[in-house]
């Protein structure tokens, strides 16, 4: 499996787990991987920016796959590290989007978003709001509702997300007009 | 004694949801059909703990209103959360059973969570708006997991009771 990091610049790049896990094939889609964004061997973990300072409080810069040696991959893509073209932001929706069209089915969802919030306890979390499409709703149940709940709370809990996580559902139109 | 039932707290909390006939959904119904919707599962469990504790023949005995309120809502939570890890914490992986808590233990413990969460901002958070979608889906989840909790073995629910109220 191919690891997904989050990385910041300077001296250390990463803290804690990769946010996912795949495999190569689907990182190459999902993060638009190609063969020269490799940055690194196996061996030399890559860093970015002044890696004499600690830049993490700029956040995350760059996505890095780790491709390990025993993962099975074509020729031209030797085990390393490769780094994505796709913003962490952006990275970050594509795994939510990923991990919820597996439960709810990609033809039912237009978009998925998410901003930094607080739990009721005070924990860091994410408020994930998936865009529906205008005929979605009727086709998803209340066990796949309860299903994707389950899944964005193992997904950000995989990442090191402390905190409980809200899953919302709208579709574009309710988004846009009011209610009372 | 006539317990609350939480067939009837969904049954409250779909018709909430319902768009209305004329104009737009008003977020006070909205909100409404989410915090009732955590809590016909909440009183789901409430009424397993306290049958569990008092005893079901004893619904109209101060012990049975007593071992009713004992459950605090973030203790129910801290045990779903408990089993919603890919790893048991050491404290409870002695009454872990073989094969595990079982499918549908595990999707009322990921409703709960859910629910208590969305129940929280529905009642607390006043930036918080609930679309009449959000609203129909999270009451049809919470009417699976209310499934789910009644599809849990027996012995299964027992555990889960002890767990929550003993340790």
């Amino acid at each position: 499996m191919a690891d997904i990091w989050p990385v910041y610049e300077g001296r250390e790049p990463t803290r804690g787990g990769p946010w996912a896990s795949m495999s190569l094939n689907d990182a190459i889609e999902l993060f638009e991987l190609q063969p020269k964004d490799r940055v690194a061997d196996y061996i030399h973990t890559p860093r970015f920016g002044s890696s004499d300072r600690d830049l993490s409080i700029l956040g995350f810069k760059h996505i890095v796959v780790e491709v390990p040696p025993n993962e099975e991959r074509p020729p031209d893509w030797p085990a390393g590290f490769y780094r994505s073209p796709v913003s962490p932001t952006d990275a970050f929706n594509r795994i939510l989007r990923a991990t919820l069209s597996a439960v709810l089915g990609e033809a039912n969802l237009v978009r998925v978003e998410h901003v930094a919030s607080t739990d009721s306890r005070g924990r860091n979390t994410f408020k994930v709001t998936v865009i529906l499409g205008p005929t979605a709703r009727p086709r998803i149940s209340g066990d796949l509702s309860l299903a994707a709940a389950g899944r964005i709370q193992k997904a950000l809990s995989k990442m090191g997300v402390e905190g409980s996580p809200i899953l919302q559902y709208a579709t574009e139109d309710e988004l846009i007009h009011d209610d009372q | 004694m006539t317990l609350l039932n939480p067939d009837h707290l969904i049954e409250q909390a779909e018709q909430l949801a319902r768009p209305p006939a004329n104009g737009a959904p008003r977020q006070a119904d909205l909100r409404r059909a989410v915090s009732t919707t955590y809590y016909a599962l909440f009183h789901a469990i409430l009424v397993d703990v306290a049958d569990q504790l008092a005893g079901r023949a004893r619904r109209n005995s101060v012990e049975y209103s007593l071992a009713y309120r004992s459950v605090p809502h973030r203790q129910l939570a801290n045990l779903c959360e408990e089993l919603s890890k890919t790893t048991l914490g050491a404290k409870y992986r002695p009454f872990e059973p073989n094969g595990g808590f079982g499918a549908d233990l595990l999707a009322v413990a990921s409703a709960l969570i859910d629910l208590q969460e969305k129940r929280h901002s529905a009642d607390y958070d006043p930036l918080y708006r609930v679309t009449a979608s959000d609203a129909s889906l999270t009451v049809q989840a919470g009417r699976a997991a209310l499934n789910h909790w009644r599809s849990v073995p027996r012995n299964r629910r027992r555990l889960f009771v002890l767990i929550l109220t003993l340790l």
